[in-house]
């Protein structure tokens, strides 16, 4: 299965409490996959996101969610598959639950040649101390790409954070791969990041060092590679034909 | 829990901060706290503001949308480096450290259009 061609992203800010929010504009091609990771501060009672978009409504698909200790931050993955092209359009998340003063944010990422029939997805919460913040996605297909973000409660500063490595390629802001990375000291910690190229189906681990004590949730998603185009049929003679020549 | 109040003292640092990075583009801020605000919606004076493009082609530019609402932008020209006080902050109209949330980092001169008509 090839593997999926990233794009670009957009996000929304980070550093408000604004809900909705919206991200910068995109535009889109008919096939493209949307791969969205949200996250707020703090969960409280906060069970999911909304996550829609400008222009004609993509379906968008929850997938994996999940809370750091003691209602701390809360992060969630969905996915959308473009039916109909998107020209200069925004993504928007909106907050369903819990206190309107807390900060959250969002990136978008776009995908080429993604199929997102049964794609993996994961989310681990990994608690106080603990570093690296990691969670193990297993991916379904061979080669597929994989979409994580942590957010951490705790607000660690990570300028030297490291990406972990999956089949060689590891994320950093230089290379394009670390998507987006914010910190307040006063509110939360969140980065967003791909692979691209997971390798081998099967279980891989994805994330970062932190330094400190962060309280973290880390949530992943598999981003598989469109089937591969099936095999271009011999040409059929057709008999008929055969036939009627036989007779001129 | 993040560490503390608003207060900075009470994570034992002398301001208040933080950092978005997208790609080539960084923008850090720190600034104080006004002595009665409260987590999570914490107000203080501005100390500085510094941005950084590494992009050795592109122009970006960074959208404050603010508390209030109110749109401000730094503008990064391919290279650029820049660190802004007190004193340049208030001449591009931020007051205090609610002007600067709401941060859109994009290549565009105007700001996200949707999130333009959500502050109105």
């Amino acid at each position: 299965m090839a593997t999926p061609t990233f794009v670009s992203d957009v996000d929304t800010a980070f550093n408000s409490a604004t809900s909705p929010k919206s991200t910068a504009s995109l535009s889109a091609s008919v096939g493209d996959v949307l791969i969205a990771v949200g996250g707020i501060e703090a969960w409280e009672s906060i069970t999911n996101f909304t996550f829609a978009n400008t222009g004609t409504a993509a379906t968008w698909t929850e997938m994996t969610a999940g809370g750091s200790t003691t209602s701390d931050t809360f992060a969630q993955i969905a996915h959308a598959t473009i039916a109909s092209a998107l020209t200069a359009e925004t993504c928007s998340l909106t907050r369903t639950a819990g206190n309107s003063g807390y900060w959250y944010g969002m990136t978008v990422a776009r995908f080429s040649g993604a199929n997102m029939t049964g794609a993996g997805s994961a989310a681990a919460t990994v608690g106080d101390t603990t570093s690296p913040v990691q969670v193990a996605v297993t991916t379904a297909f061979a080669n597929s790409a994989i979409v994580y973000g942590v957010f951490d409660y705790a607000a660690v500063d990570a300028p030297s954070r490291a990406h972990t490595t999956v089949n060689g390629y590891t994320p950093t802001a230089a290379n394009g791969q670390e998507l987006a990375y914010f910190r307040d000291a006063s509110h939360y910690t969140a980065c967003i990041a791909y692979i691209v190229d997971a390798g081998a189906a099967g279980s891989k681990t994805v994330g970062m060092t932190m330094p400190g004590s962060p309280d973290a949730v880390v949530v992943a998603i598999e981003v598989p590679g469109a089937t591969a185009a099936a095999a271009v049929p011999l040409p059929v003679i057709n008999s008929q034909h055969i036939n009627r020549a036989s007779r001129w | 829990m993040a560490i503390g109040t608003c207060d900075p003292a009470s994570r034992g640092d002398t301001f208040n901060s933080g950092e978005l990075v997208q790609g080539d583009v960084s923008v850090s801020y720190r600034y104080g706290w006004d002595g009665t605000s409260v987590r999570p919606e914490c107000v203080g004076p501005l100390i500085r503001v510094r941005v950084v493009n590494n992009s050795a082609t592109v122009t970006w530019y960074a959208h404050f949308q603010g508390r209030r609402g109110q749109w401000r932008r730094l503008d990064m020209p391919p290279g650029f480096t820049n660190t802004y006080g007190t004193q340049a902050l208030t001449n591009a109209g931020f007051v205090d450290n609610t002007d600067l949330e709401g941060l859109y980092i994009t290549t565009d001169l105007t700001p996200p259009p949707q999130a333009l008509a959500a502050a109105k």
